[in-house]
């Protein structure tokens, strides 16, 4: 076998293989990934075609002053303000809001169960300059959860986030992306932005039977409704 | 991004070997490109945000109007502007738009700055009057959203005090943030650790000193402007806030954050799902697979035409 012909089957093989498991996650360390809440334990993802907003509460109006000057706000401002309910009417989504850290390894937190949404507790509050993260399971072992029809969302569509004062802050649909995990745009989700915007994360694509896990993540980005 | 530029980095220096190589590096390239959209999507789906600074000492207050877009729109970011003022963000829709500067209360008709500008989806920008009231200018200054490094915000400097031909800013036993700046040319941005700042400012006709409060994922821009008597202020703005890091910006007056911050955002995708409504068909393939697929082919195609030769 010549060596241009071994270099190039190799090559066509790195191609095959590369991007064969291009999408998928390393499996978990200690076996294959188990999902957060034991299925017995699940209760059934929660639907609501026809959401209703709450009657409390009142529209926030967006941070005018600027934030540079602005005064840290003290604990019981930043517990006023946390997001407790996220509602998607266009999916059917009307959802508790929990609060969600890292991994030890620094991945982002996902929720217990199926019918929660998530609040990553570093991004930015309701209403407040910065991305607001949310991030919600698309199915559980069963069948569909929170997010299942994330993937659905179009440009325009309406979300609102009531933060634990009875506030609500509504945000407009930009657009919906899908990347693969191992190659998620962090700083395109995460990163500064100069006005409240939100982004709700969940998975789609394939599912990797091997590690128990979606190879792709959905993520809707909306911009605070004006 | 390591993915995006790894990919090319490969190819080049596979280049030089034969030329069925090169080929299947550059398929390997291509396939990188394509199974890996994330690393390319620079920009989020999103708004264009735009706001105005009115930046030219001894002008008089000023309305930012800009009209266009998609739906024609007019939108006024600021009807009476004073000199060193800086201007809330609007989220206009992406598209080409013309920023006209006209005398607080006057018409439209009567601006005496004009551009036009293009916006993109999730960009930040800033109409920025400078320079001097015999030769104004309305400049389109292009704010970064890149994040900053873990710990640090990025700040630049707007230089526009009269006073100040150019303006040299240093945090005390800190970074320089900007070594001789021009009157009326912002500077690029700057890395600087979180926490609280005293800073020094020369190049005025006295030395000056601020104190900024900067925090970790976080970016800004300085304004300088004239003060009374000569001295230079500081205006602080925030460009862009990202997402916030334990233990930053605790740092006491003139040092910086005194605990080390961990990453600013997650690493990596998010485990939402438990599979319950994946099926065989489920999803759409990726597009990887064609791709390997047609490269064996390719490959299988070109060994036997060797083989055969």
């Amino acid at each position: 076998m010549s060596v241009r012909r071994r270099s190039l089957l190799l090559g066509a093989a790195a191609l095959a293989g590369g991007a064969l498991t291009g999408c998928a996650q390393g499996p978990a360390p200690g076996g294959p990934a188990s999902p957060a809440a034991s299925p017995s334990s699940l209760p059934p993802a929660s639907f609501s075609a026809g959401a209703s907003a709450p009657d409390a509460g009142e529209e926030v109006p967006v941070p005018g002053g600027d934030p540079a000057s602005t005064p840290q706000p003290g604990q019981e401002e930043l517990a006023a303000a946390r997001p407790v309910r996220v509602l998607v009417p266009a999916i059917g989504v009307d959802a508790d809001v929990v609060d969600l850290g890292v991994t030890p390894d620094g991945a982002l937190e996902v929720p217990s169960d199926g019918a929660s949404v998530g609040w990553f507790t570093r991004s930015a509050l309701p209403g407040e300059r910065g991305p607001q993260v949310l991030a919600g399971h698309v199915d559980d072992e069963r069948g569909p959860a929170v997010f299942y029809r994330l993937r659905e969302l179009e440009a325009g569509a309406e979300i609102t986030v009531v933060r634990a004062d009875g506030a609500q802050v509504g945000y407009r649909v930009d657009g919906v992306e899908r990347y693969p995990k191992d190659a998620f745009p962090t700083a395109t989700v995460y990163g500064p932005s100069p006005g409240p915007v939100l982004r709700l994360i969940t998975c789609g694509g394939t599912f990797d039977r091997s590690t128990g896990h979606y190879r792709d993540n959905t993520v809707a980005y909306a911009t605070v409704a004006a | 991004m390591t993915t995006s530029l790894a990919a090319p980095a490969t190819a080049t220096r596979w280049a030089a070997r034969p030329s069925l190589v090169a080929l299947v590096a550059l398929a390997l390239a291509l396939a990188g490109v394509l199974t890996a959209p994330g690393a390319w999507a620079a920009a989020a789906p999103g708004q264009a945000w735009v706001r105005a600074a009115h930046a030219v000492p001894g002008l008089e207050g000023m309305a930012f109007t800009v009209t266009g877009g998609p739906d024609d729109d007019t939108v006024t970011l600021v009807d009476d502007a004073e000199y060193g003022s800086v201007s809330d963000y609007e989220a206009l829709a992406p598209g080409d738009y013309t920023a006209s500067v006209a005398p607080a209360g006057e018409a439209e008709q009567s601006a005496v700055l004009v551009t036009s500008f293009t916006v993109g989806q999730s960009s930040a920008t800033t109409l920025a009057a400078i320079g001097t009231t015999d030769q104004p200018r309305l400049a389109t200054l292009s704010d970064d959203l890149t994040p900053p490094a873990a710990g640090t915000a990025n700040v630049r400097v707007l230089p526009a005090a009269a006073a100040a031909p150019t303006v040299t800013v240093e945090a005390q036993d800190g970074p320089t943030i900007t070594d001789v700046a021009v009157f009326g040319q912002a500077t690029a941005y700057a890395p600087v650790p979180a926490g609280r700042w005293a800073l020094d400012l020369s190049g005025g006709r006295k030395d000056s000193k601020a104190v900024v409060d900067v925090e970790a994922g976080n970016v800004y821009t300085l304004v300088v402007v004239d003060g009374e008597d000569g001295a230079l202020e500081v205006l602080p703005v925030t460009d862009a806030a990202g997402t916030s890091q334990p233990g930053a910006g605790q740092g006491g007056a003139g040092g910086p954050a005194a605990t080390a911050p961990g990453a600013a955002a997650p690493v990596g995708g998010v485990q939402t799902g438990g599979g319950g409504t994946a099926t065989a068909t489920d999803g759409v393939p990726p597009t990887g697979v064609a791709l390997s697929v047609g490269a064996l082919v390719l490959g299988a195609l070109l060994v036997r035409r060797r083989v055969g030769a």
